[in-house]
């Protein structure tokens, strides 16, 4: 060990530190979907679950979740076909414009959340439109699963690259036709792969706000609900309580797709928009 | 084993295997067919939305009615360059990213540090799913979580009260802080992963050669991890560009974001052609960053 | 495709073969018969063009131009499912979420051979390979040994007519590696399969192989026997790839002689009658356990080296000789003539 013993303990403590603050709104957020009162005065004073119940009865919360459950399977199931065929091409051909097929994959994560929803709203406007599509949920569908593409994407080609090309020739010298070798070779050995992949893209979609408020016109997903909801200070409680589930229900398989990624797996396939420079092409 | 082997001639033709053969003898047909729906998606969806937002960049808005003209201009250009507004919303986001970007450098090296060259592997791989895992808690929660501990009811005024001191948490500074939580595992990440490459032998080496902490902190572990920390920058320094809903919920404060969220509605043209500022800004910080090195330690 | 197609014809026969990739030609224009049952090797250098062809006879890749041949039958567009041979890769290639039973059996199961057959074939081949008892395993709690083993009795399962071993035994250590040559060898003649194996390790391909080709920039340098191609090289290249170059130019022409055929004599010995005899000085000398290395700078120019059995010296003895002046001795024929066209290649 280089570091010297003062040194290690301080380190220790910064860590702590630091942990403590990326938890601390969490926390807090967690304790305030129990305050009694409407009012979001510091120290809670009453604690109930009430809130829970009126959150659960909420027409409105109902539907909302109803759509971001709807629009995060169907931007998943977009995602999972689309980023495993991209990665397919990639990872087992080397060809003209590779980088560039990485890039297209990461851009849509990369930029700015606000220009792809700026794009996406003035094509549905202008093009979309005229053609009888309007917002809804399709809309939304169809904006998350572009940027959903990547994180199956880039889970498949570090699973791919992890495992050996050899495998794919040795079930075709064996016998096996491009069917059977997906079938029996590469599919079980992408599968923890792609499952993770799944679940990362099912939270990201189930999360995301920035872009869905462009996208989603009169529909609302429960972050969208949330952020409508936060102007009108009587509707606190229900937020709160809407608030903690939101984060449960995203962090869950977030964190299970980390132990299917295996912990090898989790700095290179970090996800969200870390994946996003994880591959990064030169132009 | 005594037969003598025979080679068995393969089973009947099916028409998948007709068809992997056919793939097989040509294998630019398979790369494509596996290329075409990923492609076809992200050209129509994507490409062509961003055309279409460059497109819209180019048209007028009419004065009275509010509505675009579908004529060309360039006046939604002139417009962000020579008013004052967009110039100070401009330069006050780039400010509000690079203050964020130092901030999470500071406090992410500590913590990224003592997991890659303290902490037991056990209590490494555990530290980075906790600092993963938040990273996904909804990020529109943790801003507005943010706002109630801020608040003026809120945890922080409460716990600076018995001091008599007070902060308004509701500003510039408050928004700076809220920014910097909400990036700052995508700094932590990077630095970890970068100092995690650096093999021990060098700093025992520089030890060795009778380097003091300080110096082998400054003239081996720094340099060596400097790439790592300029792709975390990427990140910090990106996503607090285009960011709205922060700023939105923290400050009144005008940022690229949220001037592009609130004109989006009445004039599309002129948000657009804002919208290229941050695209411009973001191009321009990947350019400088992979001259630094920063993509081969992501 | 009949069993026997072409009865006397070569197992495989490979004309004009080229591949490139890029600008760089892989493996330019060879030719090449493989008689059924032999155990043929091909030997060279990294980057030599061996590996590239074993593969374009396996199918994993495409020839630019000419023919191979299986049995008579034109396989040059086939892919590899279609072809009778199988591989024995590198790596290995075992299946890592198959057991290894599983792995046996894949070629018969995706080729739809009923159950009851595939187990009796495959547990034929894991006891060939010395593995019964190991089909429940899982390939990541074999040692590689084992793993290599596997590797072989899933190939040989599907009785192929030839089998494609590309450098089977690079990843083992010495000691297992000679075990398996051994092994191997003994496989190839109780089945009686085609074996084509590529090296770059030129002992293993002198105790093996029936008949060997030697590879370099694409090209095959020499084919044959390995005792011809190791006692007359045609080309410096192989005098130095396989085995020492000991290449002295005399009366303008180039031989080469190996180390072990020269003697040194020993002040006042006679010379045999008709042997070739050379004065020269031991510039150095290593004591190498069995045999021993003399480096010696002939006064007509030149070095030669050469290989002693330590019959009776100690390392003293033998190491005192640095410095002497010595004669060098060999018995005609036994130098080669190396092509002066090839003279100047590498």
């Amino acid at each position: 060990m280089v570091e010297s013993r003062l040194m290690r303990i301080l380190l220790r403590g910064g860590a702590v530190l630091t942990l403590a603050f990326i938890y601390l709104p969490l926390f807090v957020i967690a304790l305030y979907a129990f305050n009694r009162n409407v009012t979001q005065a510091w120290p809670i004073e009453n604690y109930s679950t009430r809130w829970f119940s009126v959150a659960f009865h909420d027409p409105d919360v109902r539907d909302a979740l109803r759509n971001s459950l709807i629009a995060a399977v169907g931007a998943t199931a977009i995602a999972l076909v689309l980023g495993t065929l991209a990665s397919l091409a990639v990872s087992r051909y080397r060809f003209f414009g590779r980088e560039v097929i990485t890039f297209a994959v990461i851009l849509p994560i990369a930029l700015p959340g606000i220009v792809t929803g700026l794009a996406l709203q003035a094509t549905i406007i202008d093009v979309l439109g005229p053609l009888g599509i309007g917002f809804g949920l399709t809309t939304i569908i169809v904006g998350h699963a572009t940027f959903c593409i990547v994180v199956i994407y880039n889970n498949a080609i570090a699973r791919m690259r992890r495992t050996s090309g050899s495998l794919d020739e040795a079930s075709a010298d064996l016998g096996a036709d491009n069917w059977q070798t997906f079938r029996y070779v590469m599919l079980p050995q992408m599968r923890t792969a792609l499952l993770a992949g799944g679940l990362l893209a099912f939270a990201l979609s189930f999360d995301e706000v920035i872009v869905t408020v462009f996208t989603s016109g009169a529909e609302q997903t429960l972050p969208i609900w949330i952020f409508a909801t936060l102007a009108r200070p009587d509707d606190q409680p229900i937020v709160n309580v809407v608030a903690l589930f939101v984060i449960l229900v995203s962090i869950i398989p977030v964190y299970i797709a980390t132990r299917l990624a295996g912990s090898s797996g989790l700095t290179a396939e970090r996800p969200k928009r870390s994946a996003v420079a994880a591959n990064v092409p030169a132009p | 084993m005594t037969s003598v082997p025979v080679y068995e001639p393969p089973p009947q033709e099916s028409p998948g295997r007709r068809l992997s053969t056919f793939f097989y003898r040509h294998p630019r047909v398979r790369l494509w067919t596996l290329l075409a729906l990923p492609v076809a998606w992200l050209v129509l969806v994507y490409f062509g939305s961003l055309f279409v937002l460059l497109l819209s960049s180019l048209w007028e808005t009419d004065p009275f009615t509010r509505e675009v003209v579908h004529t060309f201009t360039l006046e939604n250009f002139q417009r962000i360059f020579e008013q004052d507004v967009y110039r100070n919303v401009a330069s006050r986001t780039v400010q509000m990213a690079v203050l964020v970007t130092i901030a999470d450098v500071v406090l992410a090296f500590p913590i990224a540090y003592y997991m890659a060259r303290v902490a037991s592997p056990r209590t490494r791989d555990i530290l980075v799913v906790l600092i993963l895992v938040p990273l996904w808690a909804n990020y529109l929660v943790k801003a507005y979580a943010w706002r109630t501990i801020l608040s003026e009811g809120g945890v922080i005024n409460w716990a600076l009260d018995p001091f008599g001191l007070h902060f308004d948490g509701l500003s510039t500074v408050g928004l700076w802080l809220v920014f910097t939580y909400l990036w700052l595992p995508f700094m932590i990440l990077p630095i970890y992963a970068g100092l995690e490459r650096i093999p021990t032998s060098f700093l025992e080496a520089s030890a060795d050669l009778g380097g003091r902490s300080f110096t082998t902190f400054a003239r081996v572990i720094l340099p060596l991890a400097f790439p790592a920390i300029v792709a975390g920058s990427i990140f910090t320094f990106c996503l607090t560009l285009g960011d709205y809903i922060a700023p939105g919920l923290i400050t009144s404060e005008q940022f690229i974001g949220t001037v592009i969220y609130n004109i989006r509605g009445e004039a599309l043209p002129t948000a657009a052609a804002f919208s290229l500022v941050p695209i411009a800004v973001v191009v321009v910080y990947l350019l400088v960053a992979r001259r630094l090195g920063a993509f081969e330690s992501l | 495709m009949a069993p026997d197609a072409g009865a006397g014809a070569p197992d495989i026969s490979v004309r004009g073969l080229t591949k490139r990739f890029g600008d760089v030609v892989a493996v330019d224009s060879v030719d090449l018969d493989i008689p059924a049952g032999e155990f043929f090797t091909m030997l060279g250098p990294s980057g030599s063009g061996k590996t590239t062809t074993l593969r374009m006879i396996a199918g994993f890749e495409i020839p630019d131009e000419g023919t191979i041949e299986l049995a008579g039958q034109d396989v040059s567009r086939l892919p590899p499912y279609d072809r009778p041979v199988n591989t024995v890769f590198q790596d290995y290639a075992l299946f890592p979420h198959m057991t290894v039973q599983a792995n046996v059996e894949y070629g018969l199961m995706v080729k739809s051979v009923k159950k009851g057959e595939r187990r009796e074939r495959a547990a034929h081949a894991l006891e060939m390979v010395r593995l019964s008892g190991f089909g429940d395993r899982k390939p990541s709690q074999l040692s590689g040994g084992q793993r290599q083993r596997v590797a072989l009795a899933r190939a040989i399962v599907n009785r192929p007519k030839v089998l494609l071993l590309d450098e089977p035994l690079g990843a083992l250590d010495l000691k297992l590696r000679q075990e398996m040559q051994i092994e191997l060898k003994s496989i190839q003649r109780e089945v009686g399969i085609t074996f084509v194996y590529v090296t770059h390790d030129q002992e293993e391909a002198l105790t093996m192989s029936d008949r060997l080709a030697v590879f370099n920039n694409g090209k095959i340098e020499q084919i044959g026997p390995p005792a011809e191609v190791y006692e007359h090289p045609e080309s410096e290249f192989i005098a130095g790839f396989v085995g020492v170059s000991n290449v002295i130019e005399r009366d303008g022409r180039r031989y080469t002689v190996r180390p072990e055929k020269i003697n040194l004599l020993e002040e006042g010995e006679e010379p045999e009658p008709r042997a070739h005899v050379e004065p020269g000085v031991v510039r150095d000398v290593q004591y190498v356990g069995p045999v021993t290395r003399y480096h010696v700078t002939l006064d007509r120019g030149g070095e030669l080296q050469v290989l002693a059995q330590n019959l009776e010296e100690g390392s003293s003895e033998v190491l005192e000789v640095k410095g002497r002046r010595v004669r060098v001795e060999w018995r005609p024929g036994q130098e080669s003539v190396i092509d002066e066209r090839e003279g100047g290649s590498e």
